[in-house]
């Protein structure tokens, strides 16, 4: 019986498995930037506590735009894990379609929370919660937008045939960075659009 | 911050009714509530039972003096923090409620765990029903829940969110103002505690996580939880204005009542984390020393393995191959383990002298079948937990637990697994 490597016709790419060390960078990179969202997350509260009723607006979040923004982003989630999977038992189009389906309604989240940001009747400077909303949420697109483009490469990858059962290393590794910036978002969803409705 | 810590302690150690500065009476009475006091004495009685029946038939291999010292050491922080003063000291004070909260978290949750009460309550069970609950967590969907219930980063995120939700000024005043509130409230910090501390705990010797990522897992843990104690702490505003009318029959201000709880939130529960992350360090290293001993002691034969590939050929080749089976372990080890512990006087298993016995199934191509002792998958991971532990997973089995360790075991995997 020929061996595995001598069937293949062309060299694979990326290694099998997923502790490469891409794996530990990402671990570390959720690491920092887990860190930075918690310290962001805690300055809120502390003017939170520090202020009461009078440090929010005087008109409570919704979640008319970000309630349904929380569920498309959870989808994608779903998506990538679901794609993932598929390649995991070998289906690369199962992985495309799942990438595909996680990066439009990644970009469709990033849409969505723009209008919202139209939406405010306040800016940037106007106060504490101003900054706060705009920065914190500011942040959490940037990972959004960096998630999308790393979901449409890996999309463009796996077209052109890149990955198969058993390497598909960068994908894994995507795909955590994108389930890390769902949680985060579930974190300031909660933060932002339930506590107030917690009572102060 | 002195002042106030020696006026309560003051307050604690003084005449009550000398030491309240505001209208009522200082309350420092028992709560001896029935249904408490109903339920710890059933775990306690279930516990007993069960203990008495698997030392009958096992000795004191599986549940030794340390778990059941952990058990009664459990059970009475449960009754001081629930059934003592503790409990009516925190109708008044939230420092007071903070500390029966981290007894219920850190403190009786960890000895919980560590006194193995599922097996045991499994055992105080009869002997049928028994055998389908103990088979229970290895059917195909429950063992999925299971996995996924106990994976370490939900566990995680629930022991932080749970903490960090009823502290919440809303959520913590419907506690206090209804008793079922309040049950649902210490139920969720005990089952999340015990939740948190089994990921980091292993009574029966199988590891959740590795030694590594559970200081991790607990030092995060332990960092995250300060922060609502941060908060607390670092604001001049009352949060809780349910506690001012108890804190003053303290002769204290709400406000420094609350600051006094944040303290505890953050240092006291911080020593207890530290605590933790130093233990699992220590058994960290102690792995690690051992490791690197067993790889000296192995590598003699190694060496003898690669002197005898160089001086046959061909035939050392196929022994050096074929005597770390997939990783599993060293089969002539386990070879050489399955005559030391017996099993054949009860199983037939081809390539081993003498072993044909008839009590339990042949073990003839191991390496083949699709479930171990029909209940489980037939994985490496599986079987050598069938081999450590067969009356965990099928209690009352005629096979007993041997007290293998858990490297003996995959050596004895690694042999079945060569009959194929
Ligand atoms: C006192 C008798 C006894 C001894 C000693 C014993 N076993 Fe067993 N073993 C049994 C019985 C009975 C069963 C069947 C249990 C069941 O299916 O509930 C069994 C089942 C098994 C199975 C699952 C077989 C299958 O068909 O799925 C394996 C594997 C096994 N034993 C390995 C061992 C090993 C390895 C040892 C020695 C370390 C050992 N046994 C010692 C009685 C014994």
């Amino acid at each position: 019986m020929p061996s595995a490597a001598a069937r293949m016709r062309t060299l694979p790419v990326g290694s099998v498995g997923v502790r490469a060390s891409g794996w530990w960078g990402m671990m570390c990179l959720i690491g920092t930037e887990a860190a930075l969202f918690a310290y962001l997350l805690f300055s809120y509260y502390y003017f939170a506590v520090q202020f009461g009723r009078s440090f929010l607006p005087n008109e409570l979040p919704s979640v008319r735009l970000s309630g349904p923004d929380t569920l498309i982003l959870i989808l994608s989630s779903v998506a990538v894990w679901w794609g993932e999977r598929g390649i995991r038992q070998g289906s690369t189009v199962r992985l495309a379609i799942g990438l595909l389906l996680g990066s439009v309604l990644g970009a469709v989240f990033v849409g969505i929370q723009y209008l919202e940001w139209l939406d405010k009747p306040f800016v940037l400077s106007a106060d504490s919660y101003s900054s706060l909303y705009f920065t914190i949420t500011g942040f959490h697109m940037a990972h959004v937008a960096v998630g999308v483009l790393i979901l449409v490469v890996l999309l463009a990858w796996s077209v052109l045939g890149y990955f198969d059962r058993v390497r598909h290393a960068a994908v894994s590794i995507g795909a955590i960075y994108w389930h890390f910036v769902d949680a985060v978002w579930l974190a300031i969803f909660f933060t932002f659009y339930v506590t107030p409705y917690l009572g102060w | 911050m002195r002042k106030l810590i020696l006026t309560l302690a003051l307050a604690a150690i003084s005449d009550p009714a000398g030491a309240h500065a505001g209208g009522g009476r200082a309350d420092f009475s028992w709560s001896l509530e029935p249904w408490v006091l109903a339920s710890l004495g059933a775990a306690a009685l279930a516990y007993g039972i069960g203990l008495a029946r698997i030392r009958a038939e096992a000795g004191d291999r599986i549940v030794g003096g340390g778990n059941v010292a952990a058990f009664l050491a459990g059970l009475a922080v449960l009754f001081t923090a629930l059934a003592s003063p503790v409990d009516t000291l925190s109708d008044d004070l939230f420092s007071m409620h903070m500390v029966q909260h981290l007894l219920l978290m850190l403190v009786a949750a960890p000895l919980m765990v560590w006194s193995r009460p599922f097996l045991v309550f499994l055992w105080a069970l009869p002997r049928s029903l028994r055998r389908s609950f103990g088979r229970f967590p290895a059917r195909r969907g429950a063992a999925r829940a299971l996995n996924l219930l106990s994976h370490p980063v939900f566990v995680w995120s629930a022991f932080c969110g749970v903490f960090a939700f009823w502290h919440i000024p809303g959520p913590y005043g419907l506690a206090l103002r209804h008793e079922s509130v309040h049950i649902l409230e210490h139920a969720c910090f005990f089952a999340s505690g015990y939740a948190f501390w089994a990921v980091v705990m292993s009574p029966g010797g199988r590891r959740r996580l590795e030694y590594g990522a559970s200081v991790l897992y607990v030092g995060t843990a332990a960092v995250l939880s300060g922060l609502p104690g941060a908060l607390i702490i670092l604001t001049d505003r009352p949060f809780y204005p349910i506690h001012a009318e108890g804190a003053a029959r303290w002769g204290l201000t709400a406000l420094e009542d609350q600051h006094l709880a944040g303290l505890i939130m953050w240092i006291p529960a911080g020593f207890i984390y530290l605590a933790a992350i130093c233990i699992l360090f220590a058994l960290w290293m102690r792995e690690a020393d051992r490791r690197a001993a067993a790889f000296a002691r192995s590598m003699p034969t190694l060496a003898a393995l690669i002197a005898c590939a160089a001086l046959l050929g061909g035939c050392g080749e196929g022994t050096e191959a074929s005597s770390e089976a997939g990783g599993i372990g060293n089969v002539q080890r386990g070879a050489a383990l399955i005559s030391q512990f017996g099993c054949p006087a009860c199983h037939t298993i081809p390539g081993i002298a003498g072993a044909d016995g008839l009590v339990g199934p042949p073990l003839t191509k191991m390496g083949r079948r699709g479930y171990v002792a029909g209940v489980l998958r037939n994985t490496p991971e599986n079987m050598t937990r069938w081999i450590r532990r067969p009356q965990a997973i099928v209690p009352g089995n005629a096979m007993p637990d041997m007290g293998i360790s858990e490297d003996q075991a995959r050596d004895i995997t690694a042999y079945l697994y060569t009959l194929r």
